[in-house]
This record gives structure tokens, C-alpha cells and sequence, in this order.
């Protein structure tokens, strides 16, 4: 270890490296503050202008970006409700409801310091234990990922002091939408009626931005227009020390499980962020109050999906298997730039694989050192007219939604999507299992299918393995208990009389 | 008219029912197409086919929906909801939208978005005229400058004419 940091800051600290990894963080926050413009996208369209740099010097630039737009995905999701990235699509929840209480600075405030923990840990354990955690990961297996998502998908749908019923409707609803679009397995078409865009299914970037923001935006313009949003203020943006060691719990629960989950090959830090909020309420001394605007509900996701970025590096290096979509198109620009990822880039390369953890970290660092300026400029937007503001949203939206696929369907699902929100929300059916539903149905359905397919059939393969039975135990458990405290109330004398 | 205008006042309150039967109506009939799913039967045999999920999945939105149903007459009487200042705004928004996803492959970005967001202000009632503006201008300028010029992200371009106004910009 101690070889590759050596041997990695040699190689980083050249004038020419530090440009570019500063110029990676800005062009990171900012991207991941755009709705519809994302870190993988972005990566992505820089992939071909990295051509003319050296190896190290484009994976510094890459990562860089990668490390910070997973933050700065929660600005926007904080501000307006609309996540700038599908992985902050879970800190909406928590994160918008204390906006909402004229708290935005306190709430990007946890985002920005869970982001810079939970990015920093994965960092470190990245450096220090790469190639024996992607082993770790390899060993979960579809029945595995099946029952982490389940539990995911039943503990956000209960959570919170809503109607459980309406929360676990919505989750199937979510894990419906999935389901259209062509079959991976199969190749069949399933409820496409000829439409071409819904061959690819239903988009989750614009139904996120149609059921948080365009709804939100309908609402902000049914109120007062002319008014501007009352915002609290505050000397520093940084939590307190009673605050962080509060939520002590949440981050040393959430890195790890991030990270793990991050460095599963196909999962991603969008899952891990969901995950993490759900496992926070259920170990939660008040599982009601999540969704209502605490901080333990930004500090796990954002936690976690930081972590989880940093996560899915480890097998993209290690074993050559990238572990989102982002590193996939990194692993693309090592390709291309002639190295072979694999367990024997770390014994012919350590310098380029010692920059890169070094990168991973000094950027997470920078998230806490650069975006207060950033926090101070964006709640600044609050002194605009609700009127305005929702006009913007609507735009941003439209732009977000179309800019995913260059394509028109797109623009008409942000809109049929945020007036579906704009109703279900009304009548208080939670949106967020919705979007969990969609995000993660598709791989929900595949291990489900593969791990059947692997059993002959058999369910008992979810019950007969150690680690995916103890998760749908636990899951099982999350909607019996209220069933036994229903019928304890019935049944307990003092309460009858 | 007089009863269709009640009917509309009525619609949030309806909702409480109206939801979950739309939910119901919906999942039943996307229930009945999954046993169309091409390939399904000859899957079945080996593994499991295409139309397992969505089986599962709309049948659970059935079960719900019926169940919330249930809970609703049970419990009698329709919510209240808090009246909002300007209500006629949601209409606007949608009429709107739909005018909006309509025009944007015609008109383009370029020429839509700074009319479309001026117009809208005004309908849904904003008169500071210095925000209006303001915003109109720099905001289809922002959108101009990062979306195609920056990200390279080519947004709709309209036809005929306006998309030759689209090309002189980007």
C-alpha cells in the first residue's frame, strides 16, 4: 500500500495533474447539479478529448468528476427537488422537506459532509484493500442481490407515517413501469403498442424529474407567485459537532454498506443510496420522521452513495468488471489508452493505479473545501419568485428529460409523469417507492428470474442461501411486526377498554 | 355544465376513490396483455418467462387498490384538502405543457422556450415585469449556452424556417 501511494503521488503531483484534477472537480459539481446532465454523461463526452493527454492524466480528470458530481447531484434535489443525478434521487426525500422548513443551508450542509465522509472512506479502503473486497463482492450472487432490493423496496414503502398500504402499492406500481419495454432475457416485447422509445422502457431520469420536480413545480405555482421562499440563515454550513455525533450511527452504517454495495458489479451507487435510507429508518429510533426533514435521511444516502462510487471503482481496477455506469466508461478510456485492468495493473502499474486512489481521495477532501461557495451561491436562488422558479423547473426538466435520448418521448413522460406525481401526491401516495421501483425493477426482475433459473424453479433457493435468507427474514419481519402490534391493540385489555 | 363544473370542484375530493380505481382498472387490463406476452409459454418450461413480473406486479396493484377501495368506503366521507391560492394554475401548467411537448419538434428550442416561458409567467399571473423578463432573457440564454453549446446536447430544432434560426445559434 504504502509503495502505491508513494509511487501514486510521484505520479500526481505534477503541475499538469493538479490542473486538471481541480479542473475535474468543477466541471464534477457543476455537471452534477444540472438535471439531466449526470457524471456518467459527462464522463462520457469527455472520453474522446482525453484522447490527447496521458493515461494517468485522463483518469485523473475522470475521477475526479465521477467523485464529485455523485455530490453535487444532491444540490438540486435539496433545492428544488430535482436530482441533479439518479443517486441523489433518495437524499429528495429528507433533503427537500428541510428546504421546505427554510433549512436548505442546514441541508446541504449534511449532504456536503456525508458526501465528503462516505467518498473519503471509500476512497481510503479503495487504496487499502482494493483487490480483496472485489473478491468480497463477487461472492454475492443473484438470490443475494434479489433479497437486498427486496428489502429495500418493503422497507421504503412502509416507512415514514403514511398509509403503508398506499407505500406498498406504489412500490409495485414503480416495479411495474419497470417491466415495460423489451425483455432482456427473452427479447419479447411487453406493453410497447408499437411505440419504438418504449422498446427501451420507461426512462427513470424523466420520470424522476416529472414526478419529484415537475410536480413540485405545479404546486409552487399554485401558491403565491410573486413570493419568494423564506429561507433561514445560518454562520456555517457544516454540521455541529452534537449534530455529527448524532448522526455518528448513520455514517459508519452507511459507508461501509455503500461501498459494498458499490463495488457489486451492475448495482451502483443509485441502489446503495436507497438501500442505506431504507436501512437507516428501519435501525432508526423514529422511522416516522424519515421524509419529514431530519438529517439522518441525507446523511445515509448521501453517505452511501459516495461510498458506493468509490466502491465501484475497486472492481473496475481489480478485476476489470465495472461496477456502474460511470466506471464502465472508465474503463473504456483505460482501454483505450492501452492498460489492461486486471489484478496485474497493480504490479505493472502502480503509479497510475496509486494516482488514481489519490485522486479519489484529494477530491472527495475538496468536496468539503469548495462547496460552501457553491451552497452559498445556489440557495441564493431563493430569492427568486415562486412563479419564476417553478417556470425554470419546468424548462430544466424539459431539457434534463430530453437530453438523455435526444428524444421527444422523453418530453412527454416528464410532463405525464409530474402530472401523475402532482395527483398521487395530493392524495398522499409517496413517490419515492415509485421511483425505487423503477430504478431498480429491472435488475430486481433479472436476479430474480436468473436465480429461479439457476434453482429449476425452485424459490427455496432465496430461503437455502445463508446471506439472501437472513435479508428476507429481516424483510419478512418488517410487515409482520405492525401486523402483531395491530393485533396486540385489539386484543391487550387496557386497550379494549 | 353546472353539473360538470361541480364534477371538477369535486375531483381532488373524488380522488380518494378515483386513484385506487384507476389503479385497479389499469393493472386488470395490463394483467390480461401479459398473457399475450410472445415466447411466454415456451419459457415457462425452461425457467421463467416474460410474464411472470408483471403478472406478479399488477396483480399486487389489484389486491392494493382493492384493498384501499375497501378502506375508503369503510371509513366513509371524503377529505378535505387545503385550497390553494391560485387552483386555475394547474390547468394553465397542463394546457401549457401539452402546448409545449406539441411545438418543440415544430418551433425548436430556440424559438419556443423564450415565448413559452414569457407567456406562461403571464398566465399563471406573474406581473413583476423586471423578473419576466429578466428571467425570459437570461435563463433561455443559460439554457442556450450549456445544453448545445457547452454539453453538446443537441435539443429540437424545429423545422423550415426555425430550424435555420436554430443553426445560426448552434
Amino acid at each position: 500500500m504504502l509503495d502505491l501511494i508513494t509511487l501514486g503521488a510521484q505520479t500526481l503531483f505534477t503541475p499538469a495533474n493538479i490542473g486538471w484534477l481541480l479542473a475535474g472537480v468543477f466541471i464534477g459539481l457543476m455537471a452534477g447539479a444540472t438535471p439531466g446532465i449526470s457524471g456518467t454523461m459527462m464522463v462520457a463526452i469527455l472520453l474522446p478529448l482525453t484522447f490527447g493527454l496521458n493515461s494517468t492524466t485522463a483518469l485523473v480528470l475522470m475521477t475526479a468528476i465521477y467523485a464529485t458530481a455523485v455530490f453535487s447531484g444532491s444540490i438540486t434535489a435539496v433545492l428544488f427537488r430535482t436530482p441533479g443525478a439518479p443517486e441523489a434521487a433518495a437524499t429528495v426525500l429528507d433533503g427537500y422537506e428541510m428546504t421546505r422548513q427554510g433549512k436548505p443551508h442546514q441541508a446541504l450542509g449534511h449532504a456536503m459532509f456525508a458526501s465528503f465522509l462516505g467518498g473519503t472512506f471509500g476512497a481510503i479502503v479503495f487504496l487499502a484493500a482494493a483487490p480483496q473486497l472485489a473478491r468480497v463482492a463477487l461472492e454475492f450472487g443473484s438470490p443475494e442481490v434479489f433479497a437486498l432490493i427486496f428489502f429495500t423496496m418493503v422497507a421504503v414503502a412502509t416507512i415514514g407515517g403514511g398509509n403503508r398500504l398506499k407505500g406498498l402499492l406504489c412500490s409495485f406500481f414503480g416495479l411495474f413501469l419497470a417491466t415495460v419495454g423489451m425483455d432482456v432475457i427473452t427479447g419479447t416485447y411487453r406493453y410497447t403498442f408499437n411505440v419504438p422509445i418504449l422498446a427501451a422502457g420507461v426512462s427513470f431520469i424523466p420520470a424522476i424529474l416529472g414526478l419529484f420536480a415537475v410536480s413540485e413545480a405545479i404546486r409552487m405555482v399554485q401558491g403565491s407567485v410573486t413570493e419568494t421562499r423564506v429561507v433561514k440563515k445560518v454562520k456555517t454550513i457544516i454540521p455541529r459537532l452534537s449534530e455529527i455525533k448524532k448522526l455518528l450511527p448513520t455514517y459508519l452504517r452507511s459507508g461501509p454498506l455503500g461501498l459494498l454495495i458499490g463495488a457489486l458489479p451492475g448495482v451502483g451507487a443509485t441502489t446503495a443510496s436507497f438501500v442505506s435510507y431504507a436501512t437507516a429508518a428501519r435501525f432508526s429510533k423514529h422511522p416516522e420522521k424519515f421524509g419529514t426533514g431530519i438529517a439522518e435521511g441525507i446523511a445515509a444516502p448521501e453517505t452511501a452513495n459516495n461510498a458506493a462510487a468509490m466502491g465501484a471503482m475497486i472492481p473496475m481496477l481489480s478485476l476489470g468488471i465495472p461496477g456502474s455506469a460511470t466506471t464502465a466508461v472508465m474503463l473504456a478510456a483505460i482501454i483505450l489508452h492501452g492498460l489492461r485492468p486486471g489484478p496485474f495493473l497493480f504490479i505493472r502499474s502502480p503509479d497510475f493505479v496509486g494516482a488514481i486512489m489519490l485522486t479519489a481521495i484529494i477530491a472527495n477532501v475538496l468536496i468539503i473545501a469548495v462547496s460552501p461557495i457553491f451552497i452559498r451561491l445556489f440557495t441564493r436562488i431563493f430569492q427568486i419568485p415562486q412563479g419564476v422558479l417553478g417556470t425554470v423547473i419546468i424548462i430544466l426538466c424539459v431539457a434534463g428529460g430530453f437530453a438523455m435520448r435526444n428524444n421527444m418521448a422523453d418530453v412527454w413522460m416528464v410532463f405525464g409523469f409530474g402530472v401523475m406525481g402532482y395527483v398521487l401526491e395530493r392524495h398522499k401516495f409517496p413517490l419515492a417507492p415509485i421511483v425505487i421501483g423503477l430504478v431498480l425493477g429491472q435488475l430486481f426482475e433479472q436476479e430474480f428470474r436468473r436465480s429461479l433459473t439457476i434453482a429449476h424453479g425452485d424459490a427455496m433457493i432465496f430461503l437455502t442461501n445463508p446471506i439472501s435468507a437472513v435479508i428476507i427474514g429481516i424483510t419478512i419481519l418488517i410487515l409482520v411486526i405492525p401486523l402483531f402490534r395491530g393485533l396486540w391493540h385489539i386484543l391487550s385489555p387496557s386497550k379494549a377498554r | 355544465m353546472k353539473v360538470l363544473k361541480r364534477y371538477l370542484s369535486n375531483l381532488g375530493r373524488r380522488g380518494e376513490l378515483l386513484v385506487p380505481l384507476s389503479f385497479l382498472i389499469a393493472s386488470a387490463y395490463f394483467f390480461y396483455l401479459a398473457f399475450e406476452f410472445r415466447g411466454a409459454f415456451v419459457m415457462m418450461r425452461q425457467g421463467v418467462g416474460p410474464d411472470l413480473f408483471p403478472k406478479i406486479c399488477t396483480a399486487f396493484i389489484m389486491v392494493f387498490s382493492l384493498w384501499l377501495i375497501y378502506t375508503e368506503v369503510k371509513e366513509g366521507g371524503l377529505s378535505e384538502f387545503e385550497r390553494p391560492a391560485n387552483p386555475q394554475n394547474l390547468w394553465i401548467t397542463i394546457a401549457f405543457m401539452l402546448v409545449y411537448a406539441f411545438l418543440l419538434e415544430i418551433v425548436g428550442f430556440i424559438v419556443l422556450t423564450p415565448i413559452w416561458v414569457a407567456a406562461y409567467m403571464l398566465a399563471i399571473g406573474m406581473r413583476r415585469w423586471r423578473w419576466l423578463i429578466g428571467a425570459t432573457v437570461i435563463f433561455s440564454a443559460f439554457m442556450i449556452v450549456v445544453f448545445p453549446k457547452l454539453m453538446l446536447i443537441p435539443l429540437p430544432r424545429g423545422i423550415g424556417i426555425f430550424r435555420e434560426i436554430s443553426f445560426l445559434i448552434f
